[in-house]
């Protein structure tokens, strides 16, 4: 199927209707994941920021370093360590919100020790893979690239895609009712703790699903930066759920294909979260008009 | 709002009840039944476990001991078999989100996706109307006033259609006409049959309108009807008292 996908666009770009660049198949798998993977961060980041869990996506993002590290110790192909990836992630998840229902520690620090703690765990094990994996491996897991996308990636994003769109549609009202006021939420027998994991494995099927494209880092950063620009203009639920999801499809279409088109020396990851800041001082200036001139 | 003409509210058994918070006894142990169909006021001073109380029956709280809420069996009309409706005491999320009154209706009460149907059913219409929230439908949350808040709150418990309410101040922030309109709709159903457990501090409406009354201070001090309490040595040595009874 992508086969005659590829052969469309080169014959668009024959045409002279299309720059050059989209002939590559790297950047088409590129531009099918990132219509993918906003869509999906822009869902789910409203969700972020009505719970105030930025720092979350941040911890579970930076997970992924060591998931790829244990993974590359362990065997798994270099650019494709899903298994340890996956499993890691959706681990170190569960084991916070497992941790955060059975302590009094306030959740804020609970998140910033599981932060740090994959940070620093993640940063060892790669510093030591690293001196048996290419060097560019680093930099590709930490800031993303447009370059390593394959088409059994896409596959794989397309699954989440629809398991996300799924879980939107059937449990889309219940979930930002458990959001915004679990205790109503429990009073209506809906089963928060059971959202409650839902979310934290979302957040992680979704940052690995996207960290190719992002990278490590940021992929949090466009978890929340769409959402807290939507929430500043928005004047309903439904706007700041639209106007997430095409700053985060914007964004990430963008920073794909204008570096390239550019040909600037900038990784996805950076290119992707400086469009997505775009949007947000663009909120923030509509948002200070709108209210001086109220 | 269209409450059925008649409701079998289930009674709520507590049995040696207590709550822990660490080593901090919130509420010791309790025994006692919130009989089904009845006007139950929980009353005590700040800090005392009123709300602690009501946590715990709604299972957001851990307790020791059992609480069970006995939802009548042969229930000929099953629509609103088991189900209850929550007051909290404040608006239970961040003020400056941009939830309008319809997205907390649409994703209380709806299952369609709130960015897909964006149309309000016409029996929540109606109570809108009653609340008079009617044209408030697409105002933030947050803009509204306090009482505006608590009707929306009051009038999303009613449309879940239960048969216990539980009400955790329930006139906080309302005026005198606003007072007046959520008691018509809490006699209507409580004289149609529904229990309801209220926290409330307005000795008045507790006498007016409550079938009994619980005395909570870290735990279950005084239990009576209106009339005995009010004549009681814990009414009479609370200096609360005089300031609310005006």
């Amino acid at each position: 199927m992508m086969t005659s996908v590829y052969q469309t666009f080169k014959h668009v770009v024959e045409q002279g209707w299309l720059p050059e660049m989209f002939a590559y198949e790297f950047l088409i798998n590129a531009l099918f994941a990132s219509l993918m993977i906003g869509p999906m961060l822009g869902l789910l980041g409203t969700l972020v920021v009505v719970k105030r869990l930025a720092f979350l996506s941040e911890a579970v993002g930076h997970s992924v370093l060591t998931g790829v590290s244990i993974g590359i110790l362990l065997g798994e192909p270099v650019n494709a360590t899903w298994i340890s990836l996956f499993s890691f992630s959706i681990l170190f998840s569960l084991l916070l919100q497992w941790i955060k229902g059975r302590s009094t520690i306030p959740y804020d620090a609970l998140i910033g020790v599981f932060l740090s703690f994959a940070l620093a765990l993640g940063a060892a094990l790669l510093l030591y893979v690293a001196k048996h994996v290419n060097a560019h491996l680093i930099e590709q897991v930490m800031f993303g690239s447009i370059l390593v996308s394959s088409v059994d990636d896409l596959i794989l994003l397309a699954t989440i895609f629809i398991l996300v769109s799924w879980l939107a549609f059937s449990f889309g009202n219940q979930a930002y009712l458990v959001a915004i006021s679990p205790e109503v939420a429990h009073s209506q027998r809906i089963n928060t703790r059971l959202h409650d994991y839902g979310f934290v494995i979302l957040i992680a099927l979704i940052t690995v699903a996207a960290v190719k494209i992002i990278g490590a880092v940021l992929v949090g950063a466009l978890l929340l930066i769409p959402a807290a620009s939507a929430r500043l203009v928005a004047k309903d639920l439904k706007q700041m759920l639209m106007l997430s999801v095409l700053i985060a499809t914007t964004s990430s279409v963008f920073g794909v294909l204008i570096p390239m088109y550019g040909e600037w020396p900038v990784s996805a990851g950076p290119a992707i979260t400086l469009f997505a800041c775009g949007w947000f001082i663009m909120c923030l200036m509509v948002r200070q008009l709108n209210g001086r001139n109220n | 709002m269209t409450i059925p003409n008649t409701l079998t509210g289930p009674s709520v058994l507590l049995e040696q009840t207590s709550v822990k918070e660490g080593d901090q006894q919130l509420l010791s142990a309790i025994t006692t039944e919130f009989k089904a169909g009845g006007w139950h006021a929980i009353l005590g001073p700040n800090g005392g476990g009123k709300s602690t109380l009501l946590k715990a029956i709604l299972g957001l709280t851990p307790h020791q001991g059992s609480i069970t809420i006995q939802w009548p069996t042969a229930e000929p009309n099953t629509q609103s078999q088991g189900r209850l409706g929550y007051l909290p005491q404040s608006m239970p999320f961040d003020a400056s989100l941009p939830i309008s009154v319809r997205d907390y209706l649409l994703m209380s009460l709806s299952k369609k996706p709130i960015w897909f149907s964006r149309k309000i059913p016409v029996e929540v219409e109606v109570a809108l109307n009653q609340v008079q929230l009617n044209d408030k439908l697409d105002r933030k949350v947050g803009d509204l006033s306090g009482g505006e808040r608590q009707r929306l709150m009051l009038a999303t418990a009613l449309l879940q259609a239960p048969t216990l309410l539980i009400l955790d101040e329930p006139m906080t922030g309302l005026d005198q006409q606003g007072q007046k309109d959520v008691l018509n709709l809490l006699s209507e159903f409580n004289t149609a049959g529904g229990t309801i457990l209220m926290v409330e501090h307005n000795w008045q409406i507790v006498k007016q309108h409550c079938d009994q009354v619980y005395w909570i201070d870290k735990g279950l001090e005084y239990q009576g009807t209106p009339d005995d309490f009010f004549a009681s040595k814990v009414s009479q040595s609370n200096p609360l008292q005089p300031e609310f009874m005006e």
